[in-house]
């Protein structure tokens, strides 16, 4: 479907919402709701870019329009349709036949958040399903959620870092008693999680401001190889070595039944009364595959350089895939009886990764170069474990605070860059009768001591419309910290990990 | 117990999860050939020639020398062995002994010095053109070596690929294929010698090269076949050039102090290069054996 067409069809999806005359009958079966934003961002550094220099500009003028509309054919069915416009205030034409286009003087996509249909007790009465475009979101942890695996993480936007990529699944739900439900879950189709723009420069090779090489990324090999490697390229004078864009290629799991997805999930939710506080306690199980790539194979291709006959060009080609693993998770979220105590809540999951072994070749004329084929086991089949715990606290009404600690970011599997621990504390003050909150919040590793931070200020002018201003800045070195190891990047200060921005958004929500 | 069963059931599953870069590689491309056979059967090394107690006459040449060098990739203390092989002709009349180069085979020994760095299966290894056999004369060394029944200590200069130095010895050696001292010695159209290297990248150096060897006196045995010493010596090695940029940097020669000897085997005046390569260290066997 042409975007054009997208946009016919969801205005006659708009179109056909209920209207005053002759709609009484639907108006209890429709509701409708979405939010309109705008969001302005201008980077405040000029260091973290693909150059020294690049900075101080804006990086974002963006308007999204979310329309969500949920339909209740029958008391027992639900049609859910999450939809969401986004418009990116960038002219991107570069020559005189884009100026006639209009997608390219006012670039914008169509997201389909979710799609689906609900159906309550069928086939049997303690029996729901659901069919459809679905984001899921498992366990009890803020945020840090690692049983939360059948949705991947949709990171495009650094500062939504709570959105996912939607999936098409189909969901059975059992209500054997009050207490307990079991879910369980099928994901025909993989899909990957979205990257935001800076990760490229994860693989990107730094040179001078006259081109000269001056790093390359640092492969999942032992500390011995990638000496060996540096002191390859080092030999030659940068100035003759000319590389290429790297070429980072994803293999992605081909469509079979067995390379579907698959999860299950028993809740169990008791209230222990007044003096015992409410317990909501799950375990989980899920099959699948971790949806960040890890790195899988790298070739560095020597070859003359078309250009200068005196010069190397060096193409760089790597591979990253999807190991495939078993998760048995269990998550619990206590909410105590009396307000001076905080809740608490913990996730827990073991992975059962696939072993995965890095190899690195040095390729010259299409042909290995036996001494410089290099491997390391990049994943060890080895069981570990990813986890959050955390307490938040409402000390007054105006006073709100939340810390995890949590084991394991988003993206990390138990490759060579390792599971990192991090602190993940949040304060939230509100004034004025809730008309102006002030939130702090942060992600602070412990191991490299990088830390990302995201103080912002937030006006309900009115309520359902909010002006938001707040600054995402991240923290810590861009150079590795070890040049010579893959766990060398400094987690939040690499720069693949984004700009550091100011921003303010406005949103009305309805 | 439960626990461990599930841990089992899990473990037992993911057995056969396994993904490997290198097998996806070796796939992909093939490996660079590794040295071609020749094909012709190894000579036993006997020829026959006579014998004679004098100094003068033709010999074959095995001058052997151990160096440490640092390469990238492979090792930070290399231990090099050089082997040159050249015919020497010494004439009867006096005057200059005449060394021709014939080969030079490099065994490196790529133990690291790190004893936590994984050798490397292959070592190293480079080609010395042909053509420069056919140079001519490579070295001199000039004293009287009538009527004598020893070579003398003495010596010997060998330059590759660069000419008229005054002192040939001292004068630095040139930087720059521009230079009118550095000429097309093995005349493939490339600047001074080229050295055809095959690992750890492939490609070919263009270079300039001094080795000076002091070779300590020798008495001609008492079967009148062999000469045999020591030597010390140094290499100096300059790249004006290469195919690829990675092949430029040179690592210097750091000469052992033991290890480093040569031996000298009486043959025909019609022996050529050609005999040597072929018969190469076969045709030293006796020399090398212990208690020689």
């Amino acid at each position: 479907m042409t975007p054009r067409a997208r946009i016919l069809a969801v205005a006659c999806l708009v179109a056909a919402l209920p209207r005053p005359s002759g709609a009484s009958d639907w108006s209890d079966k429709v509701q409708f709701s979405g939010y309109l934003q705008s969001d302005l961002r201008y980077v405040i550094e000029d260091y973290r870019g693909p150059r020294r220099g690049d900075g101080y500009r804006f990086e974002m003028n963006r308007n999204d329009l979310n329309l969500r509309l949920k339909i209740e054919p029958d008391p027992r069915a639900q049609a859910v349709v999450d939809a969401r416009f986004r418009f990116y205030g960038f002219n991107e034409s570069s020559s005189l036949p884009e100026l006639v286009r209009r997608d390219r003087i006012d670039p914008y996509d169509f997201q389909l958040n979710e799609a689906y249909l609900a159906v309550r007790g069928a086939p049997f009465e303690s029996v729901d399903f659901r069919v459809g475009r679905v984001i899921q979101s498992w366990g009890t942890a803020d945020m840090f959620n690692p049983t939360d695996n059948l949705n991947a993480r949709d990171f495009s936007d650094p500062l939504d870092y709570t959105a996912k990529v939607p999936n098409q699944m189909v969901e059975v739900t059992w209500y054997p008693t009050d207490w307990l439900t079991l879910t369980a879950v099928w994901v025909p189709v993989f899909k990957p999680s979205l990257l935001p723009p800076s990760a490229s420069l994860g693989f990107a090779v730094e040179t001078t401001d006259d081109g000269c090489f001056l790093s390359a990324p640092t492969p999942p090999l032992d500390p011995s190889d990638i000496r060996r490697l540096q002191r390859l390229f080092g030999a030659a004078d940068p100035c003759r070595l000319s590389f290429a864009t790297p070429e980072v290629r994803t293999l992605q799991p081909d469509t079979t039944l067995a390379n579907s997805q698959a999860a299950a999930r028993a809740r169990f939710q008791v209230d222990f009364g007044e003096r015992g506080g409410a317990l909501d306690f799950s375990l989980s199980y899920f099959y699948g595959r971790f949806t960040f790539p890890v790195a899988y194979t790298a070739v560095a291709d020597i070859g003359a350089d078309p250009d200068d006959a005196s010069a190397a060009r060096v193409r760089y080609v790597a591979e990253l895939l999807y190991p495939r693993m078993h998760v048995a998770g269990a998550d619990f979220a206590y909410s105590p009886p009396v307000e001076w105590l905080p809740g608490l809540f913990g996730e827990v999951a073991v992975v059962f990764p696939e072993e995965v072994t890095f190899g690195l070749a040095v390729v010259q004329n299409g042909r290995i170069q036996p001494s410089l084929l290099m491997s390391a086991i990049n994943v060890p089949s080895t069981p570990f474990v990813k986890a959050t715990v955390g307490l938040d606290y409402t000390v007054t009404s105006w006073l709100y605070t939340n810390i995890q600690y949590v084991r394991g970011f988003f993206d990390e599997f138990n490759d060579q860059y390792g599971l990192h621990n991090y602190l993940a504390p949040a304060i939230e003050l509100k004034f004025f009768d809730d008309e102006l909150k002030i939130r702090a919040a942060g992600a602070w590793n412990l191991d490299d001591l990088s830390a990302a931070v995201f103080p912002e200020a937030t006006w309900v002018v009115v309520p359902s419309v909010e002006v938001t201003g707040g600054v995402w800045a991240y923290l810590g070195d861009t150079k590795p910290l070890d040049p010579a190891s893959y766990a060398g990047r400094s987690k939040f200060g690499q720069k693949a990990a984004g700009r550091s921005v100011a921003y303010l958004k406005a949103r009305v929500t309805w | 117990m439960k626990r461990l069963w599930f841990v089992l059931v899990f473990a037992l599953s993911c057995e056969d999860w396994k993904s490997s870069g290198p097998d996806r590689l070796r796939d992909a491309y093939p490996a660079t050939c590794g040295g071609e056979d020749s094909g012709a059967p190894a000579p036993d090394g006997s020829i026959v020639v006579a014998p004679s107690e004098r100094v003068a006459g033709t010999w074959a040449a095995r001058v052997v020398q151990r160096g440490r060098m640092a390469i990238p990739t492979v090792c930070d203390d290399c231990l090099l062995t050089l082997t040159d092989l050249a015919l020497v002709t010494i004439p009867s009349d006096g005057g200059s002994i005449l060394w021709r180069f014939c080969d030079q085979p490099m065994a490196m020994d790529t133990t690291p010095a790190d004893p936590t760095d994984p050798p490397d299966p292959d070592a190293p290894h480079s080609t010395v053109p042909e053509a420069l056999a056919n140079a001519g004369v490579s070295a001199w060394a000039a004293f009287d070596t009538s009527a004598t029944t020893r070579l003398p200590a003495h010596r010997v200069v060998w330059l590759w690929g660069v000419r008229d130095l005054a002192d040939p010895v001292q004068d630095p050696l040139p930087e720059s294929a521009d230079s009118p001292l550095v000429f097309d010695q093995d005349l493939d159209g490339h600047p001074g010698v080229t050295i055809r290297v095959d690992r750890p990248l492939e490609g070919e150096r263009y270079m300039v090269r001094r080795a000076v060897w002091d070779l300590a006196e020798a008495a001609v045995s008492a079967d009148g076949l062999w000469l045999t010493g020591t030597l010390t010596f140094s290499v100096e090695e300059k790249a004006i050039g290469a195919d690829n940029p990675l092949l430029t940097i040179l690592a210097p020669i750091t000469p052992e102090a033991t290890g480093n000897a040569y031996a000298m085997r009486r043959v025909p005046p019609d022996f050529t290069c050609e005999d040597l390569r072929a018969l190469g260290d076969t045709l030293f066997e006796p020399a090398l054996s212990p208690g020689r």
